[in-house]
């Protein structure tokens, strides 16, 4: 746990109050968003490519990102992905692609305001445990952090010889659990620096369950340069510009621009080995 | 006639020639307590020839044979003049007794005619009289707080840890306790100081001429002394006020001896206790603070201190995590009087800095662990040549073991597996000399030099990068990476892993031009081995200290001023200014998104650069009088430049300068108090100063649902609004010559949500909007205390 978190915690909790105020702010350059996921199923090891382009956009434009259409994007110069008919900025690959090779490249092409870019992006396949089990229990509640309810806990093991980095969607009943303020949903991270080759047995859901209440639990092996990707995009959401804070800063992911057009792309490609578990509460 | 001019005059010459010079010393101490009196003056008035008491109360003044009237003086206190028969060596111990008809309680420093006769600039002394009486947040009186009511002194917010001097960062100031390193001299993250104002008999900050017997920060030093306690009768005193309870007593033990003890403790987690919720009762919040000291005399020679300090912080929420921080310290000090000019002490410390984390989620239950110890031998020896030299030299050796991080499971049924940094060890030694040379009535001199020293020594694995470099930069990705390791090397226990020796001189100059005016100049250069890892705003309790090794440089700073100082003949009014301009060199900061948690290799995250700070502070302080107070007004800039250095790349900011977190351009502080009659006082506070750096956004994107602020890779170029506020305090005593009192303030009257952070995020109300989020800490809080003695 970041220590700033603990001291941001406390100040909120204990003494601050929050007022929106109005900022006169410069606009940048426009950027590149990339969200590209290659997933494997870890029973198939075929995997399927999906990516979503955006552009940046002033922080104070209250529109919905705009989309990046008719562009063109390969993956190891062989496979194709095609812009979904309904869905604007919305690419899927059209074979399933095998694990074969240990690295993953795509290749974008783009126009955005009347520029052409090229971008490429690169990643490295890694394997995922297996979950062993599911199940869930019980639990009072423990003011003021957590409710009584439910709780799911997976159990596997993880593997000594590497190291691991791994990515956790929780969906209760189709809906995004873990939240990174009120109103916004996010994914949770998870490496084996301290826990290396042991038994993990841990809860999946900050929100309690009830009955009749249905979980799904989606774990993803991720490179060690995707998983500080998404820390520092939670460190810059949550602990950046304040006392007892770090600065905040340009996130990059693996996009890079091939040409002087634009600056490298926001957001980044992953290579993922994916494996998940159900459980429903029940009475 | 010119021949027996001559005669004459060679006649009289001879006459002086022929005189014997005889040494009076002794101590000043306060009349009721036998405390001694830090900095008390005396002035022999026949001769104009003046002496000031060191740490220990002891003064010694060269004198000629003959009867001499001198005075004995100290602010607050009443004068005493006695006519002394100078014969042979004398020695004369001086009660003073305090004014109690005194109208005015400021003391900030000694007397004016004092402050512009000392060759001290840059320095304030803040007497915890003063102290008690200004308005605080919930009524804790709190000498952090107060010195920042000081030209020259900030710190980046309400809650911030530590405070800046002259731009400086917080771990760039030493703060001492009798001679006791504290670590970290706050609670509650900065909401409150470590020092029990009760306990604590004198403070003196140094912002500049920094004496060579001090070393080893680069910005000031804060030098803190307890009480010795009251060696004649026993009494106690306290205070209760809404966040914490303090008590102390005192008394002697036996014949030149008295002992102190003083405690304090917070108590907001107390309520906890009553509610009927069994896992809220289990919840903690609080910290405590034991301040002891015991000294006795054996014989008229020698002198025994022991002093302690224990102080600890200590949270628990829940079964979600628990954390607790804190100093313990010990002093054993002995002082010896060779003779009435020479003076020695000889003093071992024991500081230790620790904390806790426990993370207490089922299934990843773990401690974690973090310390730094050292144990410190200093010994010096004052030697009172003359009234035109007096010498001081010491030495000083430090031992220090860094523990910076054990993480260990905390249940059997724990995943984590033990994870333990690397533990440092290192020594710092110090040889100092300085005279203070008095050249002429006008102009003093003090010059001293420092040669200072670290040893970084195994046992230790320091890694070997290609090319050296332990940082790259990746152009592609545009970041910064780890360097290639191509090689480790183990130093064995005791092995010598890297060393740095620098000489450090010090210069102040005082030049009097009359009795009301004195122009100073000062440079001194430093140099700081030792590091706390943070990259953020304002440190945590939970930063590291690090030492200076293979790949982390020590930080060097010059500092010059330049000051005017008057003082009205009345001593009603003192006015200073001072001019100042500081340079760093091996500055450290670190690149965007470091990982500095759990990093056993710190220098892949590190950048080197240079800073420079320079300002200008004013002053004036009226002491005489109902209403008295004073007005600061502070002028300076404080910025770095790091570039990529050896790693390559853009640095910070694209390698230009920029400034720092501390950095605020004005920074005003107007402090009054007014003393009604003997029932009732009031103070007040007024506080301006600049907003502090920070960072907007270019624009924003959304990435898996998220909105994302985007950043350029610039630092520092915005500003939070200004920070104002006012604060008001009235001290009501029922009975005159009551020694209890009751306290009633009220902080930030005007409820003025001064920033502390400026947050850029999604709207909570409104999906997909976005908006900025200042946040304050804290609104108008009214509080009452009482304080009692018997």
């Amino acid at each position: 746990m970041k220590k700033a978190s603990i001291y941001i915690l406390f100040m909120i909790l204990f003494t601050s109050c929050e007022t929106v105020v109005e900022v006169d702010l410069q606009d940048g350059e426009k950027n590149l968003v990339v969200e590209s996921y290659l997933e494997f199923s870890s029973k198939t090891n075929m995997g399927f490519a999906h990516v979503y382009l955006t552009e940046s956009s002033a922080f104070y434009e209250n529109n919905t990102p705009k989309a990046v259409s008719s562009a063109t994007l390969t993956i190891n110069d062989i496979f194709t992905l095609v812009e979904h008919p309904d869905s604007s900025g919305y690419y899927v690959s059209q074979d399933s692609i095998p694990a074969g090779a240990p690295e993953f490249e795509l290749k974008i092409t783009a126009t955005i305001d009347e520029k052409e870019g090229a971008w490429i992006a690169k990643d490295t396949y890694t394997e995922i445990p297996s979950i062993d089990s599911i199940y869930y229990v019980y639990k009072p509640a423990s003011p003021p952090f957590q409710d009584e309810g439910y709780y799911a806990k997976i159990m596997l093991v993880d593997p000594f010889e590497v190291s691991n980095f791994y990515h956790l969607d929780v969906f209760i009943n189709d809906t995004l659990s873990f939240e990174l303020n009120g109103g916004t949903k996010r994914s949770s991270i998870l490496r084996d620096e301290y826990t290396n080759g042991s038994a993990l047995d841990f809860e999946v859901n900050d929100a309690p369950l009830k009955y009749g209440d249905h979980l799904k639990v989606r774990l993803s092996s991720i490179t060690e340069e995707v998983y500080f990707y998404y820390f520092n995009l939670y460190t810059l959401l949550t602990e950046s510009n304040g006392i007892g804070s770090p600065p905040p800063f340009p996130l990059f992911g693996n996009v890079v621009s091939l040409n002087e057009n634009f600056n490298n792309g926001l957001g980044g490609f992953q290579v993922r080995s994916v494996t998940q578990k159900t459980v429903s509460i029940q009475d | 006639m010119k021949r027996n001019l001559v005669y004459l005059i060679l006649l009289f010459n001879s006459v002086i020639y022929a005189q014997e010079y005889f040494t009076l010393s002794g101590f000043i101490r306060e009349a009721e307590s036998s405390e001694d009196l830090i900095g008390a003056n005396l002035v022999c008035e026949n001769l104009k020839i003046g002496a000031t008491t060191n740490v220990y109360g002891f003064y010694s003044m060269r004198l000629p044979e003959g009867t001499h009237s001198i005075r004995y003086s100290f602010i607050g206190y009443v004068d005493q003049v006695l006519e002394v028969s100078i014969t042979e060596d004398e020695k004369v111990d001086v009660f003073l007794q305090t004014f109690a008809e005194q109208l005015s309680e400021i003391v900030l420093e000694d007397e004016a005619s004092a402050k512009v006769r000392s060759i001290e600039m840059s320095v304030n002394r803040l007497e915890t009289k003063a102290v008690k009486q200004l308005a605080a947040i919930g009524g804790e009186v709190d000498i952090i707080k107060s010195i920042q009511l000081l030209p020259g002194v900030t710190s980046v917010g309400e809650g911030a840890n530590g405070f800046n001097v002259r731009g400086g960062a917080v771990d760039e100031n030493l703060v001492l306790l009798d001679d006791m390193t504290l670590y970290n001299a706050s609670h509650l993250f900065g909401f409150f100081s470590v020092f029990n104002a009760d306990a604590i008999k004198d403070m003196k900050l140094y912002k500049g001429g920094i004496p060579a017997e001090y070393g080893s920060r680069v910005s000031s030093v804060l030098d803190v002394h307890q009480k010795e306690g009251n060696s004649n009768y026993t009494e106690a005193s306290g205070g209760i006020g809404l966040i914490s309870s303090r008590f102390m007593v005192e008394g002697p033990l036996w014949d030149e001896s008295s002992f102190m003890v003083a405690a304090r403790r917070s108590y907001g987690d107390l309520f906890l206790a009553f509610s009927k919720d069994s896992a809220l009762k289990d919840n903690k919040l609080y910290f405590y603070d034991l301040n002891v000291k015991v000294n006795t005399w054996l014989g008229k020679k020698d002198r025994l201190f022991l002093s302690s300090y224990m102080g600890r912080d200590a949270f628990k929420f829940g079964s979600l995590f628990a954390s607790s921080w804190g100093n313990e310290t010990i002093n054993l000090r002995w002082l010896h009087l060779f003779s009435d000019r020479t003076v020695s002490n000889l003093s071992y410390n024991f500081n230790d800095y620790d904390y806790l984390v426990s993370i207490l989620p089922e299934g990843f239950e773990f401690d974690w662990k973090s310390n730094i110890r050292n144990h410190q031998l200093e010994y010096d020896v004052s030697y009172y040549h003359s009234n035109e030299h007096h010498f001081k030299g010491g030495l000083s050796v430090n031992k220090y073991d860094f523990e910076p991080g054990l993480i260990a499971p905390a249940a059997d049924s724990s995943a984590i597996v033990t994870f333990d940094m690397r533990n440092k060890f290192a020594y710092e030694t110090a040889l100092f000399f300085q005279d203070e040379w008095k050249v002429s009535e006008r102009l003093l001199v003090k010059a001293g030099l420092r040669w200072s020293s670290f040893y970084r020594m195994g046992s230790d694995t320091i890694l070997v990068y290609e090319n050296d470099a332990p940082i790259t930069y990746d152009p592609s990705l545009a970041q910064y990476t780890n360097g290639s390791v191509v090689d480790s090397l183990f130093y064995g226990s005791n092995a010598l892993v890297k060393s740095y020796s620098n000489l450090e001189p010090r210069l102040s100059v005082r030049y009097q031009i009359d009795e009301s005016n004195s122009l100073k100049a000062s440079y001194q250069k430093m140099n700081q081995y030792m590091h706390l890892i943070t990259n953020a705003s304002s440190p945590t309790p939970l930063d590291i200290w690090a030492p200076s090794g293979p790949f982390i440089k020590p930080l060097k700073s010059q500092q010059y001023a330049l000051g005017y100082f008057y003082s009205s003949d009345n001593q009603m009014w003192d006015f200073t200014s001072e001019l100042y301009y500081k340079r760093l060199d091996d500055i450290t900061d670190y690149v965007d998104a470091a990982d500095l948690e759990f990093n056993n290799h710190l220098e892949t995250e590190i950048l080197y650069g240079k800073g420079r700070a320079y300002g200008l502070e004013l002053m004036i302080e009226k002491k005489l009088g109902r209403l008295t107070g004073w007005l600061s007004y502070t002028y300076a800039k404080t910025e770095s430049m790091v570039s990529g250095n050896g790693a390559g790349g853009p640095g910070i900011n694209l390698g230009k300068w920029y400034p720092n977190p501390q950095d605020k351009t004005h920074d005003l502080s107007l402090v009054a108090f007014y003393k009604l009659n003997n029932k009732w006082s009031f103070s007040s506070n007024f506080v301006y100063s600049t907003g502090i750096p920070t960072n907007y956004p270019e624009g924003k994107y959304e990435y898996e649902g998220i909105v994302v602020p985007h950043y350029s890779g610039s630092r520092n170029q915005e500003r939070l609004e200004d920070y104002h506020r006012l604060d008001f305090a009235a001290t009501l005593r029922p009975r005159e010559n009551d020694r209890r009192e009751w306290v009633f303030s009220i902080y930030n009257i005007y409820n003025r949500k001064n920033a502390s952070s400026l947050y850029f995020r999604e709207s909570e109300d409104f999906a997909g909007q976005t908006e900025a989020v200042k946040l304050s800490i804290f609104p108008i809080v009214p509080s009452v205390s009482y304080n009692f003695k018997f």
